[in-house]
């Protein structure tokens, strides 16, 4: 009996330790430049500071911070930040840098324009364009109200954990309906677009026919 | 008898007082004059879009106004755009209104450009306009530059004074109140003491037994009192209820009691990444800044100071066009500022600058106002050496000049400069 329990509570250990939790919250600077995470426990700031271990691709969230303070409007102020990691009693270690938006003042008015099935998302200006992939769906919008459906399946592996950890890029090939060849190229570096306040956590390039789109990604 | 008490009798038998601390130099506040020209620079902060405001636009792509189909209101040679309170603003003051249009903010960032806005440079370490014109006009002022915003810290030029509130502005100019409604000590009995303190010396200095030191310190301390009377004169200014925007009011109140030449103060809500109908409306931001500026103009002109009050209001940038939320987000290029100058001044009525189709970037010849691809594009450095040169208020110091060269200055307040709406189609 103890020895099934102790290689249940094993099992249950390394089941749980590689995955991957959403962060949610304000991001500060410490002494010495030590990046410093409180969580939003539902509406309200969570009091405790986590130091943040910043083990996203090429330093994203460190960059991402940078960027948008550089521009927002109280560059002192705490920032919100969205980032996949693990949480830890005393830190926290972030592996993915989705977005870090410098218009969020407070925990009770956190953005809800991504929903939470969503695994790939990635939307670009000059024309505006926008891919929206889910477990189901995957949609391609493009200027000019043009929606292209592609099959969810070629978009296989974004927003999983293991994709949380990946520093690499990724390519994914689909077709359209009518046969048309996609191919979207997501890179997980620190995007903005040095206007908005945003900053994301991946470049992406999505090639359609001879088009070539360029944005961010704040899920991959 | 010596030459001393001679002196002294001889003043005293002709009954003439002559009161040696008046051959002092009194204290500063007591000197000066109060200022000719009075600056108030209001910041829009967050980043007003200049085509809600005076360079409006009919991109659809731009703003909701052009969704909408509405119709570019406008006056004389100014135009705005229709959403909250413009048409009132604009109509009401139109001839003392010169806008500046086009202008490149040269960041996208906030601190930097409203550093950039309220200095005519980029780069840290040059004074506000406002900073300057305290210190041309308001040198040993007790608080020649009244300050409320976010950002703004002086270069060291001349040290700022936080915009007390109704408060501490009696707090701040009579050393026997504590607050805006509560004294130190009670106020007869302070009185009764000043009287008899007086009295005394009075009777020392008529007697003539006051030792020389005696007499110098007495009389300093009457020269003192005497160099609070601008200080009190704020007290007299002070009104039972303030009004609707009481840092402006205060403000207002330290100019006219001749303590204040320059005032630096704020407006919001401009930053409106995710809602660009935030601008509109009764309550929306653009309507709150031409209230306080509607506030400034008149709280001026019933405190006697419009004659002598020049108004100059801008933001750290522009915007884009709408986003996929609606909302607008930072861009330097189609930036501007306003002018606001006395009734009369005969400089209004203008604008100099413009942008082209969708907010963009363009030239004009600084001297014509006209559109010119061989010409200027405005930065702040154009727009604040020309302020600086019409109000006197440039630096001496050779390191703060800010580099327009001399065939780039901008002759704003030539009233035959006027570039006008050239890519405005509607």
């Amino acid at each position: 009996m103890v020895r099934r329990a102790f290689l249940f509570c094993a099992f249950t250990l390394t089941a749980t330790a590689g995955v991957a939790a959403e962060l949610r919250g304000f991001v500060s600077e410490g002494a010495a430049g030590v990046l410093q995470f409180q969580f939003c426990n539902g509406p309200v700031l969570g009091r405790e500071l986590f130091p943040i271990e910043d083990k996203t691709p090429n330093g994203a969230l460190r960059q991402g911070v940078g960027a948008v303070r550089q521009i927002m409007l109280r560059r002192y102020q705490p920032l919100y930040v969205e980032a996949r990691g693990e949480r830890g009693k005393t830190s926290v270690t972030a592996y993915q840098f989705q977005r870090a938006l410098g218009t969020v003042e407070l925990c009770k008015v956190l953005p809800r324009d991504i929903a939470s099935n969503v695994r790939l998302l990635a939307e670009g200006e000059g024309p505006a364009w926008r891919l929206v992939v889910t477990d189901a769906t995957a949609v391609l919008e493009l200027p000019d109200k043009v929606s292209v459906k592609l099959p969810a399946g070629a978009f296989k592996g974004a927003g999983s954990d293991q994709a949380a950890k990946e520093s690499l890029a990724r390519t994914y090939e689909a077709r359209s309906a009518d046969g048309i060849p996609i191919r979207v190229e997501v890179n997980p570096q620190m995007c903005t677009d040095g206007r908005s306040e945003t900053a994301y956590g991946a470049r992406v390039i999505v090639r359609i026919e001879k088009r070539v789109l360029q944005g961010c990604a704040s899920r991959f | 008898m010596n030459r001393r008490e001679l002196f002294l009798n001889v003043a005293k038998a002709s009954g003439v007082v002559i009161p040696s601390w008046g051959l002092l130099p009194l204290a500063a506040y007591g000197q000066q004059a109060a200022a000719p020209k009075i600056l108030l620079y209001m910041h829009f902060d967050g980043g007003p879009t200049w085509d809600f405001f005076g360079d409006p636009s009919v991109e659809p792509r731009y703003n909701l106004y052009s969704q909408q189909g509405l119709a570019i209101p406008g006056s004389g040679n100014l135009r705005w755009a229709p959403i909250g309170n413009n048409t009132i603003f604009f109509n009401r003051f139109r001839d003392q209104i010169l806008m500046v249009n086009g202008v490149n903010t040269l960041s996208n960032s906030h601190n930097d450009g409203a550093r950039c806005m309220a200095t005519g440079k980029l780069e840290m370490g040059f004074p506000a306009l406002a900073e300057l014109h305290a210190a041309k006009y308001g040198p040993g002022f007790a608080a020649g530059w009244m300050l409320r915003d976010n950002d703004t810290t002086t270069t060291g030029v001349y040290a700022a004074t936080a915009i007390p509130d109704q408060n501490q502005l009696r707090a701040m100019i009579d050393p026997l109140a504590q607050s805006g409604t509560t004294d130190y000590v009670n106020r007869a009995h302070f009185n009764k003491a000043v009287q008899t303190r007086t009295a005394r010396i009075e009777a020392l200095r008529a007697n003539g037994v006051m030792l020389p030191k005696e007499r110098l310190i007495s009389e300093q301390v009457m020269a003192g009192a005497e160099a609070r009377q601008r200080l009190l004169a704020v007290a007299a200014n002070i009104p039972v209820q303030f009004g609707q925007f009481p840092d402006i009011e205060v403000a207002l109140i330290a100019a006219q009691s001749g303590i204040t030449a320059a005032i630096q103060v704020q407006t919001g809500g401009f930053d409106t990444h995710g809602n660009a109908a935030a601008n509109d409306g009764a309550n929306g931001s653009f309507a709150q800044a031409t209230n306080r500026l509607t506030y400034v103009l008149e709280e001026a002109g019933r405190r006697g100071i419009a004659d002598r009050l020049y108004v100059v209001a801008g933001g750290e940038f522009s915007r884009t066009e709408l986003n996929g939320g609606n909302g607008n987000d930072h861009k330097n290029v189609g930036a501007g500022c306003m002018i606001i100058g006395p009734a009369g001044w005969g400089l209004g009525n203008r604008t100099v600058g413009a942008t082209g189709p969708m907010h963009s970037a363009v030239a004009i010849n600084p001297k014509t106002g006209a559109v010119d691809p061989n010409g200027v594009m405005l930065n702040p450095a154009h727009v604040h050496r020309a302020l600086q040169d019409y109000l006197g208020s440039g630096p001496t110091n050779t390191q703060l000049d800010l580099g327009v060269p001399a065939a780039q200055r901008l002759d704003l307040f030539n009233p035959a400069v006027v570039t006008g709406y050239p890519f405005l189609t509607a």
